[in-house]
């Protein structure tokens, strides 16, 4: 039979139509959005309006602890040019904006380098590496905490005494958990839905900077040191610190920040029971 | 009307081949009435995996040469000749080896004071002079098990340079494993070893190690053993981690009572769970179809294993790939443990029967002849607000 176009092309039509309707309910790959990141550009144009303001950090006190002289005080200097902050992108799963994105409405800034306009390192633990007799310490009565705050962890870093209970908090209506990578004491993954109750943990073992993780969030982490005495500090904003109650005698304090590493010095601490110390880091050259 | 009949027929067949293709896809769950009844109330579900023969005892030679590496792990400090941990400079070395034989990518930084780093291994294999199982586990681990877990098992096999699957070998340094009957983050038993080397990891490029005899999985299980060494900063010792003063409270299996009967009450329960705990973030992929949940995979972009390696995506849980096993111990053990590697967590929280509750809803997720959960449950999902508590560690 000799061609007919136009019973052709109304074919041709429906066949197209119908292999269109069968790709729409077969093929996924046509309705992610993987590669439609949303909103790429306003976290940059706000971050450099703000660029010149200190952000919030309600993980590090801004009280002056050296007002009364007692105690092993000091402040954590950085060398160099102040390293910037990128602002923190708040993308899940397949790169979807998080729920934590209506938490904030200024941009969240990194918080792996916190240097001060002046210069000070903040979130640097220091504590006492040797030089103490062993025996029991006192154990405070409140427990240590760690808050997941507005899809963050808060503090950012912190000492844990052994025995001391470790509460872990979620005050966010999002999905959290606690993932910690340590090897002393035994690891642990607590997954916390919004609205429920603190959960505990009591660490046996001393251990030095175990991370915390949040493995839905990828920005949110944390450190914590569980200690067998009581004679640690972190930095707040300005760099300062202050470990009391020390005895006389001498001893190798040490100070260690997630990305500037460690450093050692002795000290010597007089019969007053005081004495300044500082530290001074620099960008590690990698 | 005669006119037409040839793509009249075209059309018919395409439609003919896409209302198969519709019913061929896994049984929609809207309404569809299950298969057949559920098993009967006396007899739950007990598949072959069970059968499995239990694990002979370890040789006595093999257990005393591990305790006495172990102390001789204890005595090396103080002999100045073998130190057993590396310099800076070692372990930069050590690090850009191993980023050169397996898929890290570049821009992620491997901690320079991780445990795999930080140990010498041959000052370990060193230890191991007249020690027959652990010598006889060295020479069989270089010939079985070396191209993929890497010479001094750090995970680094030449083989894994063109792995892309997600699913990368473990890294004995770290010592935590997945397949094991011991809580999160503790070392497993021999006997779960021993049983991993004997059935390998279904669905993972682990293969049984069957044909060996029991001696010499026996040998290799003391080997890997004695790989999972760190060095403590604090006390500076070298510590293995399934040493018994140190982790042998971990190497208790916890109680698992008896599985309930399967029935529509349980496995509708399992479903509210699936959404009150979460299990859906991660469990849960891109499209949500009324086939149900825990179809797809989801992944994260953050998720990498021990070796900053990335995770591709969390478990399918409808095609009854289970590395540790599909069977509802399996399934109640990884539930309430977790993997403790990734990014799963434990629910050992949850009371007992629920945790069944959600095994027999992922069960029922793989076997079409369980009793289906119907979609209307999701309603029923609630926040969950008591949660109960971890039993304390013994």
């Amino acid at each position: 039979m000799e061609l007919n176009r136009p019973r052709l092309i109304i074919t041709a039509g429906i066949v197209l139509l119908v292999s269109g309707i069968l790709a729409w309910k077969f093929f996924d790959a046509y309705e992610t959005d993987d590669h439609r990141v949303a909103n790429q550009t306003d976290g940059f144009l706000s971050a450099r309006l703000m660029a010149n303001k200190f952000p919030e950090m309600n993980s590090v006190s801004t009280s002056d602890p050296r007002e009364e002289k007692t105690g092993v005080v000091g402040v954590v200097r950085f060398e160099g040019p102040r390293p910037k902050r990128a602002p923190l992108r708040l993308r899940e799963k397949g790169g979807k904006v998080s729920a934590c994105q209506a938490l904030h409405k200024t941009p969240l800034l990194d918080e792996k380098m916190m240097v001060s306009e002046t210069g000070e390192v903040a979130n640097v633990f220091i504590y006492v590496k040797k030089g103490l007799e062993k025996k029991e310490y006192p154990l405070p009565e409140k427990p240590a905490v760690i808050n997941q705050d507005k899809c963050m962890f808060r503090p950012r870093v912190q000492g844990v005494r052994i025995g001391q209970k470790f509460l872990m908090r979620n005050s966010d209506p999002v999905l959290h958990n606690v993932r910690s990578f340590s090897f002393k004491n035994r690891a642990f993954n607590i997954a916390q839905p919004a609205d429920t109750e603190d959960r505990e943990k009591v660490f046996r073992y001393r251990e030095k900077a175990v991370m915390v993780q949040c493995d839905i969030h990828p920005w949110m982490n944390a450190y914590y040191f569980v200690m067998d005495h009581p004679f640690f500090a972190v930095s707040n904003s300005k760099g300062q610190f202050k470990i009391e109650g020390l005895p006389p005698g001498e001893y190798t304090l040490s100070a260690w920040h997630e990305e500037f590493g460690e450093q050692e010095t002795t000290i010597t601490v007089g019969a007053t029971g005081s004495t300044d110390v500082d530290f001074s880091f620099k960008q590690k050259t990698q | 009307m005669r006119t037409f009949a040839i793509p009249l027929l075209v059309i018919a067949s395409l439609l003919l081949a896409a209302s198969i293709g519709m019913h061929l896809s896994p049984p929609s769950q809207e309404g569809a009435p299950p298969a057949s009844s559920p098993p009967a109330a006396s007899a739950p579900y007990q598949p072959a995996l069970e059968k499995d023969p239990p694990v002979p005892a370890p040789p006595q030679s093999a257990t005393d040469d591990f305790t006495t590496f172990l102390a001789r792990l204890k005595v090396a400090p103080e002999n100045s000749s073998s130190s057993l941990v590396l310099t800076r400079a070692d372990r930069e070395q050590a690090e850009k080896v191993f980023r050169s034989s397996t898929g890290v990518p570049e821009d992620i930084r491997i901690e320079m004071h991780s445990p795999f780093f930080e140990v010498d291994p041959e000052g370990i294999f060193a230890l191991y002079v007249d020690l027959p199982a652990l010598e006889r586990g060295l020479a069989l681990f270089q010939q079985n098990c070396a191209h993929c877990h890497g010479p001094f098992g750090r995970g680094n096999g030449s083989s894994t340079a063109q792995w892309y699957s997600g699913n990368f070998p473990r890294n004995f340094n770290y010592a935590k494993f997945k397949s094991r009957s011991t809580p999160y983050g503790a070392v497993p038993t021999d006997s779960d070893l021993f049983r991993t080397l004997t059935r390998g990891l279904y669905g993972s490029s682990m293969p049984s190690f069957r044909h060996l005899a029991p001696q010499d999985r026996w040998a290799l299980v003391m080997f890997i053993k004695s790989l999972g060494n760190f060095y403590d900063d604090f006390d500076e010792v070298v510590i293995n981690r399934f040493d018994p003063e140190f982790g042998g409270r971990d190497s208790q299996p916890p109680a698992m009572g008896t599985e309930p009967e399967v029935t529509l009450e349980s496995v509708t329960r399992g479903r509210i769970l699936f959404i009150e705990q979460a299990c859906v973030t991660c469990h849960q992929g891109k499209k949500s179809r009324p086939v149900g949940l825990a179809r797809w995979e989801g992944t994260f972009d953050n998720w990498r294993d021990e070796m900053k390696r990335p995770i591709r995506n969390s478990r399918n849980l409808t095609n009854r790939v289970f590395r540790s096993g599909a069977a509802p111990s399996d399934l109640f053990r990884i539930i309430s443990d977790g993997p403790s590697i990734g990014p799963m967590p434990s629910y050992r929280n949850l009371p007992e029967e629920d945790r069944w509750a959600l095994v027999h809803y992922v069960t029922s997720v793989f076997k079409p002849d369980y009793p289906q959960a119907p979609p209307s449950a999701d309603q029923q999902a609630k926040p969950p607000k008591a949660l109960g508590k971890e039993p304390a560690e013994p």
